[in-house]
């Protein structure tokens, strides 16, 4: 061990070095403080919204439209669907992204028509692919363990089988968001970073009856996109439909009801709660998509109130007939 | 003055101990250390968001309840496809979503359900949910609300039946669903030792009978027996309502009964519901002579009969026929299982 230095004396050097290190100590941490100083303050979340809104991934240049096709395999219903909508190529363009938003809330494997068969999905991907898309990714948030969810709904062998790309819902692809107006989506986590990825989005969704909203179509399948305790928002189920229309503004959505879950919904668990309605509906708006999409569990609108609210709030119309192609 | 010194000497305020080398440096390596700490709390703060915040402590969240083996998992020819996940009210709906609430209105209290797979042929698998419910009413309840019509009845209990990729079945407070991942005789084989091991690890003392005694055979349609826990009817008052279909010639109504608390608590219910109608647009018809005491409503063209019988509330819903729905009431009213 070394020998102590014997201190140094307490001159007047001594006194104005001490007293010059403290005042730029001083100085530092003001300077440091200063650097950290958020004049502006948090913002108002309308501002945050209003700053970063999600786009709209619609196709700006084209009317509403919706196709009705039946038949029973799924793959010749998309595309029967689509050709009547002017084909893949009027949707998804040369080197475009698409994001393939799924059902998958569930781990049950697809006969139980709880989640977005992968037949949709594979044959979706494809057709984008086809159409000249660059990259098509797959996600949903689900209700169940992610992974277990993609892999036990076949969803995510079909997009692998298709080239495209599942996104799990991992922490970090959360942010939060408020829908610009809405009372429900204020400061809410969103899974945000997929919709960044891409320019374009399709809704794949199966039909399925809801003990709590009546129908999971086209419009439920987008509260798949919220992180965090949404639950509570089973409270006010037609209102966060409603919200979850204007928060998503697709380029396409495709409702399967090869298979129409009729009874004991979202969930289903036998293959008597299913019903061969042979139907598939594609359209440029999901409210009359879910509009059309009623009738397949014997409800109409008015037993769907979430549909009126949607329209109410300019999300789309419930008058599905008139954007039928013919 | 002599003792006092009214100036220090030099060097007082130097007086402590000048720090050693080694601690020189173990004191810079505190210092770079904190700085580290520092650096590392000012790069995580800045990418701080709630609301991934949120997600994740959602998402990765435990079960409710760590599991209580509920229900074996040790089964023949099954291999468990993972430890059993339990939840309980709060987080029901992390699992089953919004059927959750059919759940929780009947007294739900707890679920724990596993995934197994066929021994000898992984590929082929099956999930056992185990909800566990404050009464056996309860189950009843939820296992009605939720029978698929073309189901095959069981004998393993009282009440269960197989469906073509499932298995379902009350045995006392439990409800018992089994869903295979296809539908196989192999599977449909596995789904019953596994509901029987079940009975056997639950057994239940003979339940005592409830209303589903009380209505009448004649006509009444198989397997219709349903218990409605909340809101019957759109009527929020009317709780724990057991339901039967009937019909006969054309005609078809659904008789239902509930026993109340009281004699007068089934009086009032009785006419908070008369009233109800009332208020939606039904209209009063005159029961004929020699009917029972009953109140008669004509709505949508289809008539409601309601009373109360001694602690029983009891009626006629949806009669398309009035001397049909009358005849049905009368056998209700002349049933004797009202306690004065």
């Amino acid at each position: 061990m070394k020998a102590i230095s014997p201190p140094p004396p307490a001159d007047r050097r001594w006194f104005l070095n001490r007293l010059l290190r403290a005042g730029l100590g001083t100085l530092g941490i003001g300077a440091l403080g200063w650097a950290f100083w958020d004049r502006r303050g948090p913002r108002p979340e309308e501002e945050i919204a209003a700053g970063d809104p999600l786009p709209d991934y619609s196709i700006p240049d084209q009317a509403k439209r919706l196709a009705v096709v039946h038949g029973a395999e799924r793959g010749a219903n998309v595309t029967a669907a689509l050709a009547a909508l002017g084909g893949m190529q009027r949707f998804i363009r040369a080197g475009d992204r698409v994001l393939l938003k799924v059902n998958a809330a569930f781990a049950a494997p697809p006969m139980l028509g709880a989640t977005t068969h992968p037949d949709i999905v594979s044959h979706v991907a494809r057709l984008c692919f086809q159409a000249g898309a660059r990259q098509v990714l797959v996600t949903d948030n689900p209700i169940n363990d992610p992974a277990s969810c993609f892999a036990l709904s076949g969803i995510a062998a079909a997009a692998q089988s298709a080239g495209a790309q599942v996104i799990l819902p991992e922490a970090r692809r959360f942010e939060n968001y408020s829908l610009p107006h809405g009372r429900l989506i204020r400061h809410w986590p969103l899974l945000r970073e997929p919709l960044r990825r891409v320019d374009k989005v399709i809704g794949l969704s199966p039909v399925k009856d809801h003990h709590r909203s009546g129908a999971s179509m086209a419009l439920k399948n987008w509260y798949g996109l919220l992180g965090g305790r949404r639950n509570i928002f089973h409270q006010e189920i037609h209102t966060i439909i409603a919200e979850l229309a204007l928060l998503i503004r697709p380029t396409l959505v495709i409702l399967d009801g090869t298979q129409s879950m009729i009874r004991n919904g979202p969930t289903g668990g036998s293959l008597d709660d299913l019903k061969p309605t042979q139907t598939l509906i594609a359209g440029t708006d999901p409210v009359a998509v879910d509009a059309a999409g009623a009738a397949l569990l014997d409800k109409t609108v008015d037993d769907l109130p979430h549909l009126r609210m949607a329209e109410r709030l300019g999300a789309g119309t419930v008058d599905y007939r008139s954007l039928l192609v013919k | 003055m002599e003792g006092i010194q009214s100036t220090p000497p030099r060097g007082a305020l130097s007086r402590k101990k000048a720090p050693s080398v080694t601690q020189r440096w173990v004191s810079r390596a505190i210092l770079a250390t904190l700085a580290i700490i520092a650096g590392g709390v000012f790069v995580a703060q800045s990418r701080f968001d709630p609301g991934q915040w949120q997600a994740q402590s959602h998402e990765s969240a435990p079960p409710a309840n760590a599991p209580t083996a509920e229900a074996p998992t040790e089964v023949p020819g099954l291999r468990p496809m993972g430890p059993p996940e339990t939840y309980d009210a709060a987080t029901l709906s992390d699992k089953i979503d919004g059927k959750a609430e059919l759940y929780l209105a009947a007294g739900f209290e707890r679920l724990e359900c596993q995934r197994f797979a066929l021994a000898d042929n992984p590929a082929s698998w099956l999930e056992r949910f185990v909800y566990t419910m404050n009464a056996p009413a309860g189950a009843f309840a939820v296992y009605s609300q939720q029978r698929r019509p073309q189901a095959q009845p069981l004998t393993l209990a009282a009440d269960a039946y197989q469906a073509a990729n499932g298995l379902f079945l009350v045995q006392g407070v439990h409800y018992l669903e089994v869903i295979g991942s296809e539908a196989s005789e192999t599977l449909q084989a596995r789904m019953i030792d596994l509901a029987r091991t079940f009975i056997q690890a639950h057994p239940v003392a003979q339940s005592a009978a409830d209303e589903r005694a009380l209505f009448p055979k004649e006509g009444l349609a198989a397997d219709s027996i349903a218990l409605t826990s909340a809101n019957a009817f759109g009527f929020e008052r009317l709780d724990r309502i057991f339901t039967a279909d009937y019909a006969a010639d054309g005609h078809r109504a659904m008789a239902f009964l509930s026993r109340r608390a009281s004699a007068q608590e089934a009086a009032d219910l009785a006419g908070a519901y008369a009233d109800y109608l009332l208020t939606y647009g039904g209209q009063r018809v005159q029961a004929p002579e020699g009917a029972p005491p009953v109140t008669v409503i004509a709505i949508l063209d289809q008539y409601e009969i309601v009373f109360q019988r001694g602690d029983l509330l009891a009626g006629v819903h949806e009669a398309n026929d009035l001397a049909y729905g009358l005849a049905l009431a009368t056998k209700l009213y002349a049933n004797p299982g009202a306690t004065p």
